[in-house]
């Protein structure tokens, strides 16, 4: 029987590390993903996804299995992820578009995996991929992390409620916001528009 | 009738199931009326696609290693920190709380359904009341004792009719019942 989040949390309250290793090893990717789509740098998701786990474990002494387990490691993931794309806009970086080369590394060596396809289609996938990160990206910070959560976490929208801090109107009426945003922009670099016109 | 107004921004949950079932079968049922929000819709799905093309990453190999190390480094802060006291405090604590979780996703489920399955024994004790078959005059007959018959033989009384009084019709007094003695008196 699979052991729950809330158990394994409990032993690593006693100071199990095996526990905490599990519950890395189950979300890792998970968490990963979600800084990586939220921020747009792979290096950078890495470092915050071992901070969200490191305080889960400082914070271990003090959980108490009131709320899911995963809604609060994505409280927790979250609040880095607002906090690091205010830091960058307060520092007014080009944040985004000085890590394109780094994205291109991944997204490239990950597509190589998949002979099947062409150089072509790689590219052109590759490209795809970087516009769509793009769009994500030129998003409002809370849409744009409803939008993640509902689309790649596949949270419910009672969930995102709770890691957002707000109601589940509010939710709704965000992750529709989003949609629409994307639609609209989508459309502007020139993404699905052929889709939309066979509808 | 839904108005395309009202329908709209509901679509995109729509999309995601998140509703009720009877909204959705509302919202179905508009739809197959309404091209515009049927167009809408399909564009939210198609953007859904597309989104759903950005392929997932994974984790570099030192990723594990490296929190582990990390993890270990703040335990090892952490002892060297707290007294051995503080540390069975804690200890202590995280034990209590293991137990009310256990007793809240466990034992509770457990101890709700007992208690009203006992509740619902009680009130069905309570409210049954059982009929059981009523004796044949045989078996009647057999529980008496002679001398219980001998008594009903002495008080049967033949009474003339005669001596029965007549209803006032006119009164509000009521008539004596019919009883058997009648029946008898009138064979």
């Amino acid at each position: 029987m699979r052991t729950s989040d809330e158990e394994l949390m409990m032993k690593c309250r006693n100071g199990d590390m095996g526990a905490f290793e599990l519950i890395v090893m189950r979300y890792k990717d998970l968490i990963t993903n979600f800084i990586y789509r939220s921020i747009g740098d792979y290096h950078r998701a890495e470092d915050l996804a071992q901070e969200t786990f490191l305080r889960v474990f400082k914070s271990a002494g003090r959980y108490e299995p009131k709320c899911r387990f995963k809604n609060w490691l994505y409280l927790i993931a979250t609040n880095l992820c607002r906090n690091e794309i205010r830091d960058r806009k307060r520092r007014n970086t080009a944040y985004f578009d000085d890590l394109v080369p780094d994205n291109e590394d991944i997204s490239y060596l990950e597509l190589m995996q998949d002979v099947s396809q062409l150089p072509d289609e790689l590219y052109e996938k590759k490209e795809q991929q970087i516009i769509i990160q793009r769009t994500i990206d030129r998003l409002p910070e809370n849409q744009r992390l409803a939008l993640l959560l509902v689309s790649y976490q596949n949270l419910r929208y009672d969930e995102i409620a709770e890691v957002l801090e707000c109601s589940v109107s509010a939710v709704k009426s965000l992750i529709h916001r989003a949609r629409q945003n994307m639609k609209t922009l989508l459309t502007e670099v020139g993404i699905g528009e052929s889709s939309y016109a066979k509808v | 009738m839904l108005k395309c107004e009202n329908v709209q921004p509901q679509l995109s949950a729509y999309v995601d199931r998140e509703m009720p079932l009877w909204t959705i079968q509302l919202i179905q049922w508009h739809l197959k009326r309404c091209p515009s929000c049927a167009h809408e819709v399909m564009r939210l799905r198609q953007t859904n696609t597309i989104l759903c093309q950005l392929d997932p990453v994974k984790t570099s190999d030192n990723f594990l290693p490296d929190l582990m190390r990390r993890a270990a480094a703040i335990t090892i802060t952490e002892k060297g920190r707290i007294s051995t006291l503080r540390r069975l405090l804690r200890r202590l604590e995280s034990s209590v709380a293991w137990l009310l979780y256990s007793f809240r996703t466990r034992v509770r489920p457990y101890a709700i359904v007992a208690s009203l399955a006992l509740i619902a024994t009680v009130v069905s004790l309570t409210l049954y009341q059982p009929q059981l078959p009523l004796p044949s005059d045989d078996a009647l007959t057999l529980a008496q004792s002679p001398s219980d018959k001998q008594v009903l033989l002495v008080e049967f009384e033949i009474v003339p009719i005669d001596r029965f009084p007549k209803p006032h019709l006119s009164s509000n007094r009521r008539t004596a019942p019919f009883t058997p003695v009648d029946q008898h008196q009138a064979r």
